[in-house]
């Protein structure tokens, strides 16, 4: 027989429960771990930044930018999750991260001519694979 | 009530804050509930995929895409303003992938979590 361990939210029976949202753990529901975290910075001219995990396999990643307001490149203050898309008058602009086996890309593309200021942002690598 | 800490090493797990315990039952995890291949066939602009928690779970899916080279993933919702868009809602009972064309096929990664916020 399998040997599990539970731990329910408060007021939720760790016996009787059987909902997944009623547990703070459950091993049969593994837990996000950390691999790597970091932060980067790149001028939107160069357009990317690269990150190895060298993990061998494609993890979960999240990323958080700051995104870019206008035509001139001009960057918010707030922190977005970096997968945005901006329109301004005659840029469009585009966050998006590419996750790869061995590492992941964080990059900024626009459909001018380059121009524009540093995005600053930060990035969690998970050891979960995306199957 | 009884409750379970885990400290990192070198913290003492009776007196370090939040950040340096790997675990403390009294607050929420991210555990994933079930990960789950999907794909929008050509011909269709949808896919409909049951999960039948009973509550609207946290979602993440993840598009296959190609740079030229190689395959990577990267998380939707997409818009379309470069490339093709693509977008899901979450029910009680299903989450719908959807994309804004129909030719070709569109392979999905999608992660199921366990935690849900009352709604």
């Amino acid at each position: 027989m399998a040997i599990k361990m539970l731990v329910s939210k408060p007021g939720k029976d760790v016996l009787t429960s059987n909902s997944p949202d009623d547990f703070y753990l459950h091993s049969d529901y593994p837990l996000l771990k950390v691999h790597s975290y970091g932060t980067f910075s790149f001028n939107v001219a160069i357009g990317q930044t690269t990150v190895y995990h060298n993990l061998g396999y494609r993890p979960y990643v999240l990323v958080f930018s700051q995104a870019v307001l206008d035509d001139s490149g001009n960057v918010s203050s707030e922190y977005y999750q970096h997968d945005w898309t901006i329109s301004g008058a005659t840029v469009m602009w585009l966050g998006e991260t590419r996750i790869y086996t061995d590492r992941i890309v964080i990059g900024v593309e626009q459909s001018n001519a380059a121009r524009g200021g540093t995005v600053y942002g930060f990035y969690y690598i998970f050891k979960d694979e995306v199957t | 009530m009884i409750g379970l800490k885990i400290s990192k090493q070198g913290y003492n797990v009776l007196t370090t804050g939040n950040a340096n315990l790997t675990f403390n039952s009294e607050i929420a995890t991210h555990s994933i509930y079930n990960i789950i291949q999907s794909s929008i066939t050509s011909g269709n602009s949808s896919i409909t995929i049951n999960h039948n928690l009973g509550y609207i779970p946290k979602v993440w899916i993840f598009v296959v895409l190609n740079d030229g080279s190689n395959d990577y993933f990267a998380r939707i919702p997409r818009a379309d303003v470069f490339f093709n868009g693509f977008d899901y809602y979450i029910t009680s009972t299903t989450i719908v992938i959807q994309r804004n064309f129909t030719s070709g096929t569109s392979y999905f990664r999608v992660i199921i979590f366990t935690r849900a916020p009352t709604l």
